[in-house]
């Protein structure tokens, strides 16, 4: 063990993930008390701080300290570890009599954790950037009524001053939204009385959709809810006012 | 030691970081000749920080070489917060220990209190800042725009500034209620207005709260910049110094 308290203590001040599985004892005492007895459990110590202590079910952690504790592990005169964590009055002491596996690992995780785009969010980045629809596309109205048929998601121009129909899915285009569109297109041909364009924009189109589409001259555009993210999350910072 | 800095007071210097972590936790300072600079955006790229200190800030400064010193400010400023009035703080900086060493002096009672704080790997490049120009600015009371801003998050999670010649109006609007502040120049809230017109964009009370809570502990005065629906700059005049936000605005 006294190798080990050394390790330990290295890779504490090294701010390195740390998991420790072993036969152990918690001690809590903060927003409430607790003590759990004996047993075998994980123990993570992140490279934020915080600390969290898994029993082998559950998803949850039975105990936890959050990121930016004070962790110090030392080991007592039974040969025991003691790793003890604060945290703005809150304290969690794990005592560990036997330490079946040991890992310290620098890891490196930069990537952000991105929610997908729902239609609502794909709606908005191409009212933000329509050229992610075509060049010279130029939105008009967005939830446009077509009469007997539902809400248009985009109603817009294109370059050459045509009326063009977007609706947008964020999964693959099915039979139904061309379906969709067709009965966007009469009420609106109906209602102008000349036959706008049509665009169906989503990530891929299904094979019979593609066939339906094309005799009944309705446009496919490729567009996916990530790039929709990655334009919306531009867009909305400080990023889109550099030069 | 590549550079030794020595400002007077310790507890407007721990002010100072407080200001800072108002945008980042973790930072990058370039230290020069000249003195200490730092230049961050928030992770979600909303907000960002422009900080310097000049070397005639400090009481006795040298610095041997350009240095790159990346540190967790929110450590820097628990180590230095509890600074008494009248104590110095010197920060110095030793290059092969990748080590800031922090000392709090106070000369009165002949006490020396020493703390190491460890950087951290530098892995972000240099920060990019928008080059932006603006329709309107106004000179406001920290307090006063403190308050206003305090007012506004009681209603909603965002707030609209407007600068128009004869005020400075701070509004939000929520589900429930709508909030709205006058503040007109001839009393104490506002010093000066310089706007040609009306100008108003609306910006995420999250970050307004943080910033104006920061910059009101270091300054009593706010610079206000603004142009319609773009970034609103956010200065807090610091001698021999500069703190200056940026906060992207809301998309209507």
């Amino acid at each position: 063990m006294k190798d080990f308290v050394e390790k330990l203590q290295e890779a504490l001040r090294n701010r390195h993930f740390i998991l420790i599985a072993g036969n152990c004892r918690v001690y809590y005492e903060g927003r409430a008390a607790s003590h759990l007895g004996y047993g075998e459990r994980v123990v993570l110590i992140k490279q934020d701080g915080s600390i969290l202590v898994h029993r082998p079910y559950g998803h949850e952690p039975v105990n936890w300290n959050p990121p930016g504790s004070r962790i110090e592990a030392r080991r007592d005169e039974e040969d025991r570890i003691i790793l003890t964590s604060l945290k703005s009055g809150e304290k969690l002491v794990v005592v560990f009599n036997d330490v079946k596996h040991f890992a310290v690992l620098n890891m490196l995780d930069d990537a952000e954790f991105e929610m997908y785009a729902s239609e609502a969010d794909m709606k908005q980045a191409v009212l933000l950037e329509p050229r992610l629809i075509e060049d010279g596309f130029t939105p008009v109205e967005d939830e446009r009524k077509a009469f007997g048929s539902g809400r248009i998601d985009i109603l817009g121009r294109d370059k050459n001053g045509n009326l063009v129909i977007v609706e947008l899915k964020r999964n693959e285009a099915s039979v139904e939204d061309v379906q969709q569109v067709l009965g966007y297109l009469s009420s609106l041909t109906r209602e102008l009385g000349r036959r706008p364009r049509a665009i169906i924009v989503a990530p891929s189109i299904s094979r019979r959709a593609a066939m339906l589409a094309n005799s009944n001259n309705i446009e496919f555009k490729c567009l996916t809810p990530r790039l929709c993210m990655d334009v919306l999350k531009r867009r909305k910072g400080l990023d889109r006012f550099l030069e | 030691m590549i550079f030794s800095v020595k400002f007077p007071s310790a507890d407007y210097f721990a002010d100072l970081m407080k200001a800072v972590t108002a945008v980042v936790e973790e930072g990058t300072f370039v230290v020069d000749q000249e003195g200490m600079k730092l230049t961050a955006m928030d992770p979600a790229h909303i907000s960002l920080v422009n900080f310097e200190l000049t070397k005639a800030a400090a009481e006795e400064y040298s610095c041997e070489k350009q240095v790159e010193l990346t540190i967790n400010i929110n450590e820097l400023h628990k180590l230095i917060r509890k600074a008494k009035k009248n104590e110095i703080i010197t920060l110095e900086y030793d290059d092969e220990k990748k080590r800031l060493s922090v000392t709090l002096t106070n000369p009165a009672a002949s006490t020396e209190r020493r703390f190491t704080l460890n950087t951290l790997e530098t892995v972000t490049g240099k920060t990019p800042v928008p080059n932006l120009s603006f329709e309107a600015k106004a000179r406001v009371s920290a307090e006063a725009f403190r308050v206003a801003i305090e007012d506004a998050a009681t209603v909603s999670d965002y707030a609209k500034l407007t600068i128009a010649p004869d005020a400075v109006i701070i509004s939000s609007k929520g589900e429930m209620g709508s909030h709205s502040t006058k503040l007109a120049p001839g009393g104490t809230a506002v010093f000066e207005i310089e706007a040609q017109h009306e100008v108003s964009a609306s910006f995420s009370l999250n970050y307004l709260e943080k910033i104006i809570k920061a910059g009101k502990t270091v300054a009593e005065e706010s610079v206000i910049e603004l142009s319609s629906n773009r970034p609103v700059k956010l200065s807090f005049p610091v001698p021999s110094g500069k703190l200056e936000y940026l906060i992207a605005p809301r998309i209507e």
